[in-house]
């Protein structure tokens, strides 16, 4: 009788039941392969993080013996100031070469498309093949010196052959020298980062500028032409539309390609791998190379317990300066 | 004559200089890897700019080989590439391992030879790239087939249909994009491994080796298939459709997945292609997830075979640059035919994503 003192509602029902019914058979493939592979082992990574496992036996708890040895890691800890260096340099400098490049691009003119099209290809080649081509330009007998004896030649200097990707010594270091300070070795952490680190920097640079240059320029693209033409009949200069109307408007696309970025180059490990292996003296070991050589037992046993807690202070740290970033850009939106 | 003073003021020319310069940083290694890549030894040695003529042979033959397999005699007709003995002297690198055949060949019936570079003969057989490009392309089938299937289902379930649990499991989704690839690349690896034993000859059975899913197709594709940042594109283009075409579709007697294979996804190709495309390009150039779960060329793909094949070459430059060559062409290729898409996959994930 209830059933029957009100059909539509039931009715209803019924067919939001089978509405939900075809939307988890919809989902069920994502969600079977999510909850085995992401769900499942980011569960998985967060216990093996409390437990010695070397893959070969099982995994045996040790509690948070990994996460207390974190401030005595040598290792690790020279690897987030490499990290440190690296996020310092890359962020910025790929940021604003982007946004130039952008802004260059976006300016009335010609074969528009041509350009655009040529920037944007070294990005969609393989970490591989760009080490390899940079491997080459930076060997001692490479483009790269070549190209700096020529022009060091114009000005009758000389210049010393670097072997780029096995060279230790670092910036501040190079800077202090001529003034006769010597920094020692085991204040390595105001040595600066080392050549072959900044010359893997420099590649780095190369490869992403061309995606973010994409980014800004889609961005520059949706900033309304009237903006430009008020700010133009109150007398702003080009540079000051610039600072005053440009930068502002593209403020949430900065955030958005400073935060890729960081995450990015926290987690550099192809071009090292392929590279220097994190040498010279340790100088381009990065947190991700260190966890992958440990974690497999490249020097020693496998140590997937100690892997996993890295990996985890890894992941709080990227997502500590996302947030810092997020607030920090976003204040200044709200002053405007 | 102001016309054309206007027109060459100081700012314009500034934004050509950048661009000029900036042009030729694109292009230089990719010219140096070109010129280095048709060079021979000797001209590598002697740090030539550019190789003083293009030294191609007529290495690639279309044979008929007959060949003893256990006593057994086959006839096959195939191209087969060789490099003849003097223009592999000419090159450098090579002389000791142009002189290798296939051991089980008896006759070899050669019908006619095409000319091409004779480095990049090299570097293809050398490194046995046929071998690795057919992997790649298995493997991208697999993963884009897969990708787009599961993401478009998705996509349409969170979009386009109302249930309970709806904007919890898509926070949860948007959740899973946070975590870091590094935090799970590693027991991902030990799951991998155990769910390729469940299904195993230990286990289920499926297969005839003890570990179904790594060193095979499994391993490098499925964990890729749940891919949040396709289903949240697909989503956020599936919910602009209008409501009518569902009403309209529904009158007719449509139910939900014809809706969604005739109507919906015929409008959205244009999403779809830019899924494709950045599933292609991300397979094709994935390296350290393929480095754990092969460890033989059954199905190693193209990055690692290649990465194999220039640690192994030594300082052969010329032999390394055409191998790096011939693996970069298809995706340059590829990206000048759809730049338009790629660039617009860009703008959009980024902005919106």
């Amino acid at each position: 009788m209830a059933a029957l003192s009100n059909p539509f509602k039931s009715l209803k029902s019924q067919a939001a039941r089978r509405e939900a019914f075809a939307a988890y058979i919809f989902l069920s493939p994502y969600l079977l392969v999510t909850l085995i592979f992401t769900v499942g082992v980011f569960g998985f990574a967060i216990y093996i993080s409390f437990t010695d496992f070397n893959l070969f036996t099982a995994p045996e708890w040790v509690g948070l013996k990994h996460y207390q040895s974190l401030f005595t890691d040598r290792k690790f800890i020279r690897s987030l100031v490499n990290a440190f260096y690296y996020a310092l340099v890359v962020v910025p400098v790929q940021t604003s070469l982007a946004i130039l490049l952008a802004v260059v691009l976006n300016a009335p003119m010609r074969a528009k498309q041509f350009f655009r099209t040529i920037f944007y290809a070294p990005s969609v080649t393989s970490s591989v093949v760009i080490s390899f081509i940079f491997w080459w330009l930076y060997l001692k007998t490479g483009y790269i010196n070549f190209a700096f004896t020529k022009i060091w030649g114009l000005f009758g200097a000389e210049w010393e052959m670097i072997n780029w990707l096995n060279d230790p010594r670092g910036l501040f270091q190079l800077i202090l020298a001529p003034f006769g300070v010597n920094i020692p070795s085991s204040l390595w952490y105001l040595r600066g980062p080392s050549i072959t680190w900044m010359a893997i920097m420099a590649q780095n640079i190369f490869t992403t500028v061309p995606t973010f240059m994409i980014m800004f320029l889609a961005a520059l693209q949706d900033i309304p032409p009237s903006l430009y033409e008020a700010a133009s009949i109150d007398g702003a200069s080009k540079r000051q539309q610039f600072f005053k109307v440009t930068l502002p408007m593209l403020r949430p696309v900065i955030l958005l390609v400073v935060v890729l970025g960081t995450i990015g180059t926290w987690q550099i490990f192809d071009q090292v791998a392929i590279l220097t292996a994190g040498g010279p003296l340790d100088t381009t070991l990065t947190p991700v190379y260190l966890i992958y050589t440990e974690a497999l037992g490249v020097s020693g046993p496998s140590r997937m317990g100690y892997a996993a807690s890295r990996a985890f202070v890894l992941g709080l740290i990227i997502f500590f300066f996302t947030f810092i970033q997020r607030r920090f850009i976003e204040r200044g939106t709200e002053h405007n | 004559m102001k016309n054309s003073l206007e027109r060459l003021n100081i700012p314009r020319l500034l934004v050509y200089a950048v661009l000029l310069f900036y042009t030729g940083i694109s292009l230089l290694p990719l010219i140096w890897m070109t010129s280095v890549s048709m060079m021979t030894l000797g001209e590598v040695n002697a740090g030539l700019v550019w190789p003083r003529a293009i030294n191609a042979s007529p290495c690639i033959l279309v044979t008929t080989d007959e060949y003893r397999v256990e006593g057994q005699t086959y006839s096959r007709t195939r191209i087969t590439i060789s490099i003849p003995e003097e223009a592999a002297a000419q090159q450098g690198g090579l002389a000791a391992r142009s002189a290798l055949r296939e051991a089980n060949v008896i006759n070899r019936n050669e019908h006619f030879r095409i000319p091409f570079i004779t480095n990049y003969c090299a570097a293809w057989q050398e490194a046995n790239l046929g071998r690795y490009i057919y992997n790649t392309l298995r493997i991208v089938v697999i993963t884009v087939a897969g990708t787009v299937t599961f993401c478009t289902l998705a996509a349409y379930a969170f979009a386009r249909i109302k249930f309970t649990g709806r904007e919890l499991l898509f926070a949860l989704m948007l959740a899973t994009l946070m975590i870091p690839d590094i935090v799970t690349d590693l027991p991902n690896f030990l799951i991998v491994s155990k769910v390729g034993e469940f299904f195993g000859s230990g286990g289920l059975g499926w297969c005839n080796v003890r570990n179904c899913w790594t060193n095979n197709w499994p391993a490098l594709t499925i964990p890729f298939m749940a891919s949040a940042i396709s289903i949240f594109l697909m989503r956020q283009h599936f919910a602009t459709i209008p409501n009518e075409l569902w009403d309209a579709a529904r009158m007719d007697g449509a139910g939900h997945l014809r809706f969604l294979l005739q109507v919906v996804v015929p409008l959205s190709r244009p999403v779809i292609l830019v899924i494709v495309l950045f599933t292609f390009i991300g397979s094709w150039n994935a390296l350290a997830w393929p480095l754990l779960v092969t460890n033989d060329d059954s199905w190693r793909p193209i990055s690692v075979g290649l990465l194999q094949f220039l640690q192994t070459e030594g300082n052969l430059a010329h032999l390394r640059m055409a191998g790096v060559m011939i693996t970069l062409l298809p995706i340059l290729l590829l990206y000048a035919l759809t730049q338009r898409t790629f660039i617009e996959g860009i703008s959009t994930s980024g902005l919106k994503g």
